[in-house]
């Protein structure tokens, strides 16, 4: 097995196919960096909008939460094959990657918005009644007292997601991404 | 856009499903009891093994945590023949599982290891507790305590990961979601489908560990 093995060392290394897979990782980078990225922005949406109060947003909180109750519950594989037959069924002509960076996005978000909410509620509760007292909004308050406090309570499980995640974007190769 | 959504037809592949979700299920608590048998040994071993032992340990982590568990199971399942050695897709995606579960098994629980305090060890010699009653009374239930959450925190992560053995044709749910979208081309319905059994079933594993989390261990739990 050996003496094959090193007979066919050189053309596995031959120059395509070094280029084929740098080709490939540069694929499962940026793949990874969208889903990291535009992921974090949604979740933190999500985060937003599940803070909200008053019965008019009611219906987007609840949206909010099945959503992510849903999608933290649903196999990467399975969410990917949804997309890309919801995808097909919608006759968007979409690239392969699109479809793939649109599943892990979806992913991402539910996963992030989880591990935001649980920095956010590490946050003292005085500290958003402070906030409600300065006379802050929802917006403001996040911003200027509750995010500088809990990123670094976010920041240790969220990048060990994003190195989950990484690794998660292999299974794009079932839909055909290369 | 003219395709009308006819869940109908994933009605009589219902039975197929849920036997696909039970062998989901059967193959998660395999890899997570063998998982937890490596973790368990790995992690003893990386907190008073002497030097050499700990950094073959470090070495099976960082190699099974920082690479694809598809890949590991594609080596297992279609580079191992090369060297003789013809495994089952049933049993390459459990070994590639419990060798990956293990790592992750095996950190987790390091970290509980050294949550023990020195001063309750030294509080429990006062007492004269044995070695092996210190073990029992005083670090087992305070590990257990730490631990708990992240354990089954992974066992529902692993439920979710034995979706990727329907890409080597064991047929357990997402397999047969893949079998039965090949013999109605119904892909949508199928697939929600699915994703709903995936969705009740881990609000089930969560909710059931959660209970015995609170009770058994006094851990602090968060449900669903």
């Amino acid at each position: 097995m050996l003496e094959r093995l090193a007979q066919e060392l050189p053309a596995l290394f031959g120059y395509y196919n070094v280029v084929f897979v740098a080709k490939a990782a540069l694929a499962t980078l940026a793949l990874s960096a969208v889903g990291c990225l535009v992921g974090t922005a949604l979740a933190l949406g999500l985060v937003l909008v599940r803070l909200t109060s008053g019965w008019t947003l009611a219906p987007l909180r609840w949206f909010a939460i099945f959503f992510v109750e849903v999608f933290r519950r649903v196999p990467f594989l399975v969410t990917l094959m949804l997309v890309f037959f919801a995808f097909q069924l919608s006759g968007a002509d979409l690239p392969l990657f699109a479809v793939a960076a649109a599943s892990v996005c979806l992913i991402a978000s539910a996963f992030l918005s989880e591990i935001i909410r649980a920095g956010f509620e590490s946050v003292h509760r005085n500290q958003w009644d402070a906030a409600a007292a300065m006379n802050f909004g929802l917006l403001t308050s996040v911003r200027y007292i509750v995010l500088p406090q809990a990123w670094r309570v976010i920041l240790p499980p969220a990048f060990s997601f994003f190195v989950l995640f990484i690794k998660d974007t292999a299974l794009a190769s079932q839909i055909g991404v290369i | 856009m003219d395709y009308t959504l006819q869940f109908g037809q994933v009605w009589p592949y219902l039975p197929r499903l849920i036997s696909g979700a039970i062998l989901s299920l059967q193959i998660a608590v395999l890899a997570f009891c063998g998982g937890l048998l490596i973790g368990t040994a790995g992690a003893t071993v990386k907190t008073f093994g002497p030097t050499w032992a700990r950094r073959a340990i470090g070495g099976y982590v960082v190699f099974f945590t920082n690479t694809p568990q598809l890949v590991q199971i594609y080596f297992l399942y279609f580079a191992l023949p090369d060297a003789g050695i013809l495994l089952s897709s049933y049993a390459a995606v459990l070994t590639g599982m419990t060798l990956n579960a293990g790592a992750y098994l095996t950190e987790i629980q390091r970290a509980g290891f050294e949550s023990r305090r020195q001063s309750e060890m030294e509080a429990a010699e006062v007492l004269g507790f044995s070695r092996l009653q210190q073990i029992r009374y005083v670090i087992l239930p305070h590990v257990a305590r730490i631990l708990f959450p992240p354990l089954s925190n992974q066992f529902i992560l692993m439920t979710l990961g034995t979706s990727m053995a329907a890409i080597f044709g064991v047929e357990e749910l997402t397999g047969q979601a893949f079998n039965i979208n090949a013999q109605t081309f119904r892909s949508i319905e199928v697939f929600s489908v699915t994703a709903l059994i995936y969705v009740a079933l881990t609000l089930i594993a969560s909710t059931t560990l959660g209970l015995i989390g609170k009770f058994a261990f006094r851990a602090k739990m968060r449900f669903a």
